[in-house]
């Protein structure tokens, strides 16, 4: 077994060493390449015809519509007058939140997706760092890009066949929008390289909460007409979240895209000069974590996906936030989820953005609305409590997808499954009482308020039993013929969707017998899918 | 100097740290990092190779404070952890993506068929390494610090693991030659065997202040 390892400096050796790395660099990208099996080029031959299959199929609707949005002379839909007002408000919190959403990918998948061999090999070489993640940072800023600039395309027609009339010029405004997507995708993309440690991230979150709080207030404001007009100019000029929503309404579209460019430019500039210090570790959580939900994608078990989302995030959490443990092993559910909703803050805020709009959705004037719009705000009420209360269920979440973390608890399955709902609905029940109160003082009692309070035991059980849903059943994704066309698509939406659907159902006909009815028998579904998943892998 | 440690204190959170630690390491000598698990022995390792920065005392590696984002610090400095592999790639060429990326160029085939046969990975080399025991795998790790010429300090993270006594024993005799010629070593280990063949001295970390 033994060799002269150390003695092995010869010449040659050394020569190739002081050669420079341009060369290695090459040949270890070839040797990496070169040495995929057949098997994966195949995969990434289907992946480029699933992908111009899925284009194909996307462009035609969509550029028919966008079509349609540019020749229609249909007028527009009769909306609150307010609305154009609020919107430039709306469109920057829409920017904001994508932002954010990208930001936040950035700091659980990391910047760039690698795989974790590739780290565990390739990193450590003598090669510059730079040159080496330097393609993988064209890719994903390329693909932000392109996404970015897709959403931006949407936004116009649907604009304008909504809320405002088409400009003249419209044609382009689009191109001018797609532009302005793309240059925030790579602003995107670069600030998430920038900002990969998180650590910033979590220092600026209570800003982003605060600036969405700020928004909704202003535009409430705004809505009852009570601050003066230009008001609303600054939130556009504060960044890009702004400067895209100026270029989005028509307005000052140059200098908002020159500031879009040049910011664009110099964050993706920047980026570059970030990758030989990005940290190997967090690139190889990222990696696995981006693994492990590519792989719950394919199993189609959302459940294990937001799981290791949630996982991910809570890692970081302080103990220093702690509750006594109960002394009742009946209490233990609860107490750990209540834990667990101490230590992440942001869902509790975000639960209590969500409730807000959940409880005024119910207090909307609707009478004279375009009937979808009314169906749109009707059903808006329970989606938001539904988010808001799912959201706060990390404990049932975690506890689904690997059921052996419930071994060292003696409930039975169901009741283990319904105990997960307990410390989320009280948690919710204070912000959802708090949002009663306030609407209550500033508008007089509403009762359609009073019954959207009334509906949030319902949506705990929803929530749960949405959460419980387990893997979906293959034979879904076949689906059947029907006259209409294959039904997979649709099945796969209802499974999805099927705990909203169960809210949606008892929530909507407004009857107290029925909601009560509905709301125990939402508890029951709950426990009979939380008990077939708990029972899978638990006591 | 290869490695100059002073007064080393890495804080985890209220009550928890690791440290002080000081620590000099010249070239050709060996380094032991001892202690109980948790002690600290891969937080020492992963500062010294620049993976994580210390709260408190200074940490030079060749003259200067380690970067591990630096090609040529990375070159100098070989480090041996516990790591995934490509499924698509045999243990052979895996060896080779390092011999090439460390710059051997033609040589690196020649320098990898070598040290497969003196790893005992010959065997083994057009097979996936997740087709291997984890000794083996563990052997394989080893055998990639062996490949570049002429590193300047080798940081091993318990290189003893999943290995059997004759593959401990041969593994203090490579560190040795690695020592010999001229090479710094320094290593986390549980292994009393791997600590008498191959420390010159011994850091132990888990009772406070340690000094080597």
């Amino acid at each position: 077994m033994r060799r002269p390892t150390g003695s092995w400096t010869s010449a040659v050796g050394r020569r190739m060493v002081e050669a420079g790395s341009a060369a290695p660099l090459r040949e270890v990208r070839d040797l990496v390449r070169r040495a995929r099996p057949a098997g994966s080029r195949g995969d990434l031959l289907y992946r480029v015809y699933s992908a111009v299959l899925a284009a194909l199929l996307a462009v035609t609707p969509v550029a028919a519509a966008v079509q349609n949005a540019l020749r229609s002379s249909a007028p527009l839909p009769a909306l609150p007058a307010q609305t154009p007002d609020v919107l430039p408000l709306a469109l920057v919190a829409v920017v904001l939140i994508a932002l954010w959403a990208v930001l936040q990918d950035a700091v659980l998948r990391g910047p760039v997706r690698v795989s974790v061999p590739f780290i565990d090999w390739v990193l450590p070489l003598p090669l510059s760092r730079e040159a080496v993640l330097r393609p993988f940072l064209l890719r994903a800023t390329g693909f932000s890009a392109a996404l970015w600039a897709v959403g931006c395309l949407l936004l116009p027609p649907l604009l304008w066949r909504t809320v405002l009339a088409a400009p003249d010029g419209a044609g382009l405004l689009l191109v001018q929008a797609g532009a302005a997507g793309a240059l925030l995708g790579v602003f995107a993309s670069g600030a998430g390289t920038l900002l990969a440690d998180g650590r910033i991230l979590d220092r600026i979150r209570p800003l982003f909460y605060l600036s969405l709080l700020l928004l909704a207030g202003l535009a409430g404001l705004v809505w009852t007409g009570r601050v003066p007009d230009g008001s609303v100019e600054p939130v556009l000029w504060s960044g890009p979240w702004g400067w895209a929503s100026l270029l989005l309404l028509d307005r000052h579209r140059l200098p908002a895209l020159a500031l879009l460019a040049f910011l664009a430019l110099a964050t993706a500039a920047a980026a570059r000069g970030r990758l030989p210090s990005l940290d190997p570790r967090g690139l190889r959580s990222g990696a696995q974590l981006a693994s492990g939900v590519r792989g719950g994608l394919w199993l189609t078990d959302a459940g294990w996906f937001r799981a290791s989302l949630g996982d991910a995030r809570k890692a970081g959490f302080s103990a220093r936030r702690a509750l006594p443990p109960p002394r009742d092993p009946r209490l233990l559910v609860p107490w750990r989820d209540m834990l667990g909703i101490l230590r992440d803050g942001p869902a509790f805020v975000r639960a209590c953005l969500l409730l807000g709009p959940s409880l005024l959705c119910a207090r909307a004037e609707t009478e004279g609305l375009p009937l979808s719009l009314r169906t749109l705000i009707t059903a808006a009420g329970p989606f938001c409590m539904y988010l808001a209360v799912g959201g706060l269920m990390e404990g049932a979440r975690s506890c689904a997808a690997v059921p052996g973390r419930t071994r060292y608890l003696l409930h039975s399955p169901g009741g283990l499954a319904l105990a997960h709902g307990l410390a989320p609905l009280l948690v919710a029940a204070v912000p959802t009482l708090a949002w009663t109160g306030v609407l209550t003082l500033l508008g007089g009692p509403d009762p359609g308020v009073f019954w959207a309070a009334a509906c949030l035991p319902a949506s705990a059980a929803a929530a749960l039993a949405g959460i419980y849903r387990g893997v979906m059943p293959l034979q879904f994704l076949s689906g059947f013929d029907t006259p209409f066309g294959n039904s997979a698509l649709l099945q796969t939406a209802l499974w999805h969707a099927s705990g909203f659907l169960g809210l949606l159902a008892v929530a909507w006909p407004g009857n107290v017998p029925w909601l009560l009815a509905g709301t125990a028998a939402l508890v029951w579904w709950a426990r009979r899918r939380g008990g077939r998943v708990m029972g899978a892998g638990g006591p | 100097m290869i490695v100059e440690c002073d007064g080393l204190v890495r804080v985890y959170g209220p009550g928890q740290a690791v440290g002080p630690v000081s620590l000099t390491l010249a070239a050709g000598e060996g380094a032991a990092l001892t202690g109980p698990n948790g002690a600290g022995k891969s937080t020492l390792l992963r500062i010294v190779c620049g993976d994580d920065r210390p709260d408190e005392g200074t940490v030079r590696v060749l003259g200067g404070p380690p970067r591990a984002e630096d090609p040529r610090f990375r070159r100098r400095v070989l480090v041996l952890d516990e790591v995934s592999y490509f499924p698509e790639l045999s243990v052979r060429e895996h060896l080779l993506l390092v011999a090439v990326g460390h710059g051997l160029g033609r040589s690196a085939e020649e320098r990898v068929a070598e040290v497969l046969e003196s790893c005992r990975l010959g065997g083994h080399r057009d097979l996936s390494p997740y087709k291997l025991s984890s000794g083996l795998r563990q052997l394989m790790g080893i055998a990639a610090l062996l490949l570049p010429p002429e590193p300047e300090l080798l940081v091993l993270d318990e290189p003893e693991r999943h290995l059997d006594g004759a593959a401990r024993t041969w593994l203090g005799e490579v560190l040795n030659e690695r020592k010999r010629a001229g090479t710094a070593v320094l290593f986390a280990t549980h292994s009393q065997e791997l600590v008498h063949a191959a420390a010159d001295r011994i850091v132990d970390v888990g009772g406070g202040a340690a000094h080597g």
